[in-house]
């Protein structure tokens, strides 16, 4: 039986300036979402300047609530050249700039695919990385407002300089060449985190060269902080596991204490982006290239920007990389400090904003291809030559943090998978962070937490109310989504007991 | 008789919307950029000697409206400060000079997440029979 087709029709006011190629004053055409075949996927199909269909990935109730935005931004994104199969979004997509949040598209390198840094995001390798305990709940409980201090204390977080390891020399050179290796290489670990990051911790491919030095000022002095906004650390505690054999491969238990880190690039990776936006801006007329938004700004990735943006954003990456490890260290000092123990290991550090040059079957064919990931996590599956031996058997770990105070997950990666071995990233936003903080109080929000007992140390009551677990969708319906998609499985879901906030 | 000049923080889902509003591109400007503040720090009556220069252009308005946001957003990142007053005026070949009286970090109240970069979507700075508008989205 086919279901109803639903109807979106966009409201955005026409930008001001619209490359040429575009009539901005033309009709717009409508997005119309219908269900497709499979279950939990709908379709838009291909109209105007599409050159492949969109593809969303959700429950019935999940798109419902999708804003009319973010759909637009899925069928903007399937104009790009190059771009193959379709304009995927995930059950967690919500309004962005440019892409969607929650948006993943491969282009053709071979056949003028383009890279655009509106598809990584500013944050490039905003991600997350879970590191866990051999501690119980009950074990940490009579410790826990120590830690929740000590944590407070030792994780540099909000607005302005300052980060846990002070680079000397050419220490912010090595860090954007070798990633986590630089944090290792500096004691800041161990060899076994390393085998537990995407890429072994350093993205191939960083060209130091083609960061700027706007970019080196915002970056020198955040290494090791969390940052604002979204961004958080969290004491949490294993609730429930879905998949036993897989969660004992990753040495999950219940009731296991594991924290929980999400930050990225910060100021150096916002900064590569906006200095590569506008270079594409202006050059990729040239290109014969034009788009619906400025923001999709982008250029063939066999192209000298094109290079060049790649080699900066591998360095943001790195610089993330490194900045989540050195997070770490400042984790493991804390929990050694108040709990006893700094025995803490990585599961996994994966980043979900990121575009990575991948080989991946197109119609029968082997292709390298640009795959953007906007808020969208990598999922590998079992065998996956990328993974490190010992997550050979189960696939790659995905780490999918709720909302502030709500569940996070802990998914793995399946064959087929889907959407270029993609699943979602979060519980995504339906509220703005203005309307979140009109009908939430930031201090009445800190005391409800606190009632359920989870300890909140945060920077301001402001930023604390915009992050309500309110203005999120429910991230246990997102992950059940993408298993039903078959994009990723179920292992194990989170619960909060301990939150550091910027 | 004058334009009025004003600003407001507009919900977008993920990030802070700014507009605003005056009746030359100066004001209109200063009008941004203090949206901008609004959106993360309380800085009360807070003063200051020290001063930092501003200036963009001459170029498209748009693009003068990003170049000065992203001078704030550089100054606040690396240097620790936060800019309480904006003086800006329009130069003779069509850009704009001025500078922003900046106190530090530490002397305001933190009330939000702090803005990283500036976007291109949506992006409009236009002059109408009110004076000039202009619609930016930033990324906190």
């Amino acid at each position: 039986m086919s279901r109803p087709g639903r109807r979106v029709r966009h409201s955005e006011p026409a930008p001001q300036r619209r490359p040429s190629g575009i009539d901005p004053t033309g009709p717009i055409p409508a997005v119309v979402l219908k269900a497709a075949g499979e279950a939990g996927q709908w379709r838009i199909e291909p109209v105007g300047a599409m050159r492949v269909p969109g593809v969303v990935f959700g429950s019935k109730a999940l798109i419902d609530g999708i804003e009319p935005q973010a759909l637009r931004q899925v069928a903007n994104v399937a104009t790009l050249p190059g771009i193959v199969e379709a304009s995927y979004a995930m059950p967690d997509v919500h309004w962005g700039y440019g892409f969607p949040i929650g948006g993943v598209a491969a282009t053709d390198v071979a056949r003028g695919g383009v890279i655009s840094p509106g598809g990584v995001g500013f944050d490039i390798s905003c991600g997350v990385r879970l590191l866990v305990s051999q501690l119980s709940a009950d074990e940490l409980a009579p410790r826990l407002n120590v830690v929740m201090d000590a944590l407070d204390a030792g994780v540099p977080k909000g607005l302005g300089r300052g980060g846990v390891w002070h680079l000397q020399g050419d220490g912010l050179e090595e860090v954007l060449r070798e990633g986590a290796r630089a944090a290792i290489r500096a004691g800041l670990g161990t060899d076994a985190d390393l085998a537990r990051c995407e890429d072994s911790g350093r993205l191939a491919g960083a060209e130091p060269s083609q960061v700027s030095e706007r970019a080196r000022a915002r970056g020198l002095g955040q290494v090791g902080s969390l940052g604002s906004g979204n961004h958080f650390l969290e004491v949490q505690v294993v609730d429930e596991i879905y998949d036993p054999v897989t969660a004992e491969a990753f040495g999950l238990f219940t009731s296991q204490v594991c924290v929980m880190i999400h930050c990225g690039s910060r100021g150096l990776g916002h900064q590569i982006c906006s200095d590569h936006v506008r270079v594409m801006l202006a050059s990729m007329g040239r290109y014969g290239i034009s788009v619906p938004d400025p923001q999709l700004a982008c250029v063939p990735v066999e192209s000298p920007e094109g290079r060049a943006y790649l080699g900066a954003m591998a360095a943001a990456a790195n610089y993330s990389r490194a900045n989540r490890q050195a997070l770490s260290v400042a984790v493991r000092r804390a929990f050694g400090r108040a709990a006893g123990t700094s025995g803490l290991a990585l599961l996994y550090d994966v980043s979900h904003n990121l575009a990575k040059l991948e080989y991946h079957d197109v119609e029968g064919e082997r292709r390298l291809l640009c795959v953007h990931r906007k808020g969208a996590t990598l999922a590998l599956p079992p065998g996956h030559q990328d993974l490190p031996a010992d997550l050979q058997p189960t696939g790659q770990p995905v780490l999918v943090p709720g909302s502030m105070g709500t569940a996070s997950h802990v998914l793995v990666g399946v064959a087929p998978g889907g959407a270029f071995s993609s699943t979602c990233h979060g519980a995504g936003r339906t509220m703005s962070r203005h309307a979140a903080a009109r009908q939430v109080r930031g201090e009445q929000l800190r005391r409800q937490l606190e009632t359920a007992g989870i300890e909140v140390r945060a920077i301001s009551a402001r930023g604390l109310a915009e992050e309500a677990p309110a203005a999120y969708k429910d991230v246990d319906e997102v992950v059940a989504s993408c298993e039903q998609a078959g994009l990723a499985r179920r292992v194990a879901r989170l619960r909060p007991v301990g939150v550091v906030k910027g | 008789m004058s334009h009025p000049a004003g600003h407001r923080l507009v919900p977008h889902t993920s990030d802070c919307v700014i507009e605003a509003w005056g009746p030359d591109r100066a004001v209109c400007l200063t009008e941004a950029l203090a949206a901008l503040v609004e959106g993360f720090a309380d800085v009360g009556d807070a003063c200051s000697a020290h001063v930092v220069p501003l200036g963009a252009g001459p170029g498209a308005a748009a693009d003068e409206l990003v170049s000065l946001l992203e001078d704030v957003i550089y100054t606040l990142d690396v240097f620790s400060v936060v800019p309480v007053r904006f003086h800006l005026a329009e130069t003779e070949d069509g850009g704009i000079t001025g500078e922003m009286e900046v106190v530090p970090l530490e002397e305001t109240v933190t009330i939000g997440p702090a803005p990283k970069a500036v976007s291109y979507h949506e992006l409009s700075m236009v002059h109408g029979e009110g004076g000039w508008r202009c619609r930016v989205l930033v990324d906190v």
